[in-house]
């Protein structure tokens, strides 16, 4: 028997992952612990709660290993600060506290956190973490492997081949070349935060035209091998870590948009510097998948396998991954949920399990995380003064509120693993009428209006909705389709202005299954709109009180934990 | 007791204008939010169910004012909407750290720092009444929080003695943290400085990684 605890932390999206004789037992980020958003902290509580759910003494464990190389990271860091003198002197003190003073003792960190021996935590490299995570979670013998973010210890960007149990890296780009920062930069210069407002840019790429094509020829030049270039001086992110762009940027796309600032995107006058904007973030999603689409047409042609896995933060753009499905000439393709950082936990588990021949693990569902009691949140919510009633049956209990147009939250079950509501902690609501996306976005989410919601669907039904789109990222919400034009009005509060929705299938056997069929049969529709129990810059709620602590600040209907009904 | 001693002797420079209002109702909010995440771990770690239901509450009590001050700092000053910084918060895991008699002695101590301070502040709007400097909409602000504020402060003197917890002993846990920080900060600047004296010394090194990177290129 091996017991292996994958972790990764310390740049954001913190997480662990447990493996026990190569079988996916728990994997959780440690925000959901914490409550802070993206939380960058060592996951010792997401550790804790791994551990705790295998019921695994931490000093049984064979192997504690760290998804990245911090020496090697170190070494990154110190080479940019050189080859950017004398511009990143502010910089300067402040990377070297934040590696010296922490990061570099990492693998002693988890030692002594965890009451592991210090010779038994190991740490693996960023991007084949990465790449382990996507491929060992696939079903694919063989498959070709792009692992694509902002920057391992040097690398952006790498294509690997994996074959039973090894992974090989076949080519690779170095650091400060790199997707995922050009991406970066563009969503601060579009003001929104930085490893937070990515989905939002791809989203506000639907209200825009690529209309700065030329301008980005400059920021990122592609070639016809499947490589890439970005122009250096329209970036800093040595020098400028809050932005990750240089005044030449805004000199070549003009001045950046301020963080806060309103938005109008619909009506018959929209202000010309939103739509300029929604224009930049719709040039950047094309040009994103131009490279995406080169990257994956070279590792088709390196390899010569069928079956395509991503991973690495820019795994999440659901857009770009339903391009490649269309057009990369794979038949097969597969994105885990969390393919950003947090997925190097996972992956670095599954690594280490591979080297030890251990057996694949089946990865068929995203709920890996702590799971709720109907009891304990009965309790606190008696003593919060809150209306609370055991029922029989959950499915009918739900479906009737829902029918009535009510927005539930809906806390069953483990909690996903990745930044996506999949049918255990979610607010549900009818996918019709528009008036319900308008007050979950303005009222209860209190996000950017321009924002979609998704749909979840039954998989058998899926064809009569929805345009074609690739099967096993539609379980994970990894991927779009195109909303068929005789649905949009039953589905008008899930279709994004370019007549898409980031659709989930969900299998008839499951929980939610049975509830999307009961929706099915009084509407015809086995839709519901799906979209993650959080409230504005929190993370998805994890345990009952968590639950609790959003339906007492949040004007949702009703609340339902395990078999317990909760009402004001 | 030195912050009110502070707070007091800046008493001169408050309410001169709406950005330095806005300043310091987002302090608030960012000792307000970083409480809420207490709270929340309080009550996700307590094994008590009772307890659970008490800190969910005060933590959504918490985050209520937090986006309340911060409404109004943004109603004052704008131009704070593009600070990235303006959500953030310290999360010092106090629970895990104090265990829960010395944690909710520690979070009386801070409720009654925070409602005497909030105190004199509206004290203070209250005898601007009338005047040009007025500012009747953040006194209201003010009475508002101070009313839960107090209500969190007899709860948990009720919750410390039930759980033997020691003022006092809080007391002196904070003094010390006072002191670290003090330290840190200190020694924060000392390496900032030799840090950068560091940095200029690595020129000669930094025009052979240039080179190397020029000819590689």
């Amino acid at each position: 028997m091996s017991a292996i605890l994958g972790i990764s932390a310390n740049y954001h999206d913190s997480a662990a992952a447990l493996v026990i004789d190569g079988q996916l037992i728990a994997a959780m980020q440690e925000e959901r612990f914490s409550r802070i958003k993206n939380d960058p902290a060592l996951p010792l509580a997401a550790a804790r709660a791994c551990l705790a759910q295998a019921k695994v003494d931490p000093r049984a464990l064979d192997e504690v290993v760290f998804y990245e190389n911090p020496y090697g990271k170190l070494e990154r860091v110190l080479l940019s600060m050189l080859r950017t003198f004398p511009r990143s002197l502010r910089q300067f003190p402040r990377a070297l506290a934040s590696q010296l003073g922490g990061k570099l003792w990492v693998l002693d960190a988890l030692s002594s956190g965890l009451g592991v021996p210090r010779e038994r935590v190991t740490h693996r490299e960023h991007h084949a973490s990465h790449a382990a995570s996507a491929y060992f979670a696939s079903p694919f013998e063989r498959a070709a492997i792009l692992t694509v973010d902002a920057v391992g210890e040097d690398t952006s960007t790498a294509l690997w081949l994996g074959e039973g149990r090894t992974l090989t890296c076949k080519e690779r780009i170095a650091f400060p070349h790199s997707l995922g920062l050009l991406y970066s930069a563009l969503t601060a210069y579009l003001g929104f935060e930085v490893n937070e407002g990515e989905y939002k840019v791809m989203g506000l790429a639907a209200f825009g035209q690529p209309k700065f094509r030329a301008e980005f020829e400059k920021l990122v030049r592609l070639q016809s091998d499947g490589g890439f270039t970005l122009g250096l001086e329209y970036f800093d992110s040595h020098t400028n870590t809050e932005v990750g762009f240089s005044k030449t940027l805004e000199a070549l796309l003009g001045p950046r948009r301020m963080p806060g600032t309103p938005w109008k995107l619909d009506g018959a006058e929209i202000p010309a510097a939103d739509q300029r904007a929604a224009d930049v973030a719709a040039t950047l999603q094309a040009v994103l998948e131009d490279a995406l689409l080169g990257l994956a047409r070279r590792a088709r042609a390196v390899t010569g396998v069928d079956a395509l896995c991503l991973a690495g933060g820019v795994g999440l753009n659901a857009v770009a991954n339903a391009r490649l499905f269309r057009e990369a000439g794979f038949t097969e393709f597969f994105v885990q949920p969390a393919a950003g950082d947090a997925g190097g936990a996972l992956g670095a588990a599954l690594l280490a399990a591979a080297e030890k021949s251990e057996p694949r693990t089946k990865f068929t569902h995203a709920a890996w995380g702590t799971g709720v009691s109907g009891a304990t949140a009965q309790s606190i919510a008696e003593g919060l003064g809150l209306k609370t009633r055991r029922v029989d049956s959950v499915l009918d209990a739900t479906a009737e509120r829902l029918l009535r147009g009510e927005v539930v939250a809906w806390v069953q079950g483990r909690f996903e693993w990745g930044p996506r509501a999949l049918g255990q902690r979610s607010l549900l609501s009818l996918p019709t009428p528009l008036a319900v996306k308008e007050r979950l976005n303005r009222v209860i989410k209190r996000r950017e209006p321009f924002r979609p919601f998704a749909p979840m669907v039954l998989t058998p039904r899926a064809g009569e909705l929805f345009g074609a789109f690739a099967p096993r990222l539609a379980t994970f919400m990894t991927t779009v389709a195109e909303v068929k034009p005789e649905a949009r009005a039953k589905l008008e509060a899930v279709t994004h202005v370019d007549g898409t929705a980031r659709l989930q299938t969900v299998e008839p056997d499951t929980l939610v299954g049975q509830l999307l069929e009961r929706i099915g049969r009084e509407t015809g529709t086995p839709v519901l709109l799906n979209t993650s129990l959080n409230g504005q810059g929190e993370p998805i709620v994890a345990t009952e009180a968590d639950a609790l602590a959003f339906f007492l600040a949040h004007p949702v209907d009703g609340l339902i934990i395990d078999d317990v009904q909760i009402d004001r | 007791m030195a912050r009110l001693f502070l707070a007091r002797l800046m008493k001169p420079f408050r309410w001169r204008n709406p950005r330095s209002t806005a300043r310091m109702l987002l302090d608030f909010a960012k000792a307000e939010r970083s409480s809420f995440y207490d709270m929340m771990e309080a009550a996700n770690a307590t094994g008590d169910l009772k307890r659970k239901a008490q800190y969910v509450s005060h933590a959504v009590d918490e985050a209520r004012h937090a986006k309340m001050f911060t409404l109004r700092a943004l109603e004052l000053d704008p131009s704070r909407a593009a600070d990235p910084s303006l959500f953030h918060a310290d999360f010092e895991h106090l629970f895990t750290r104090l265990g829960e008699a010395k944690f909710i002695s520690f979070v009386h101590l801070g409720e009654k720092r925070g409602r005497t301070q909030m105190a004199m502040f509206r004290d203070e709007l209250q005898a601007l009444e009338g005047t040009k400097r007025a500012d009747t909409r953040t006194k209201a602000l003010l009475d508002a929080v101070m009313r839960d504020e107090m209500s969190h402060e007899s709860y948990s003197l009720v919750l410390s003695k039930e759980l033997g917890g020691s003022l006092v002993g809080a007391r002196a846990w904070e003094l010390k943290r006072g002191w670290l920080r003090a330290g840190a900060l200190i020694t924060g600047l000392i390496y900032t400085l030799l840090m950068s004296v560091l940095y200029l010394l690595l020129f000669p090194l930094a025009l052979l990684e240039k080179m190397k990177a020029k000819g590689a290129g």
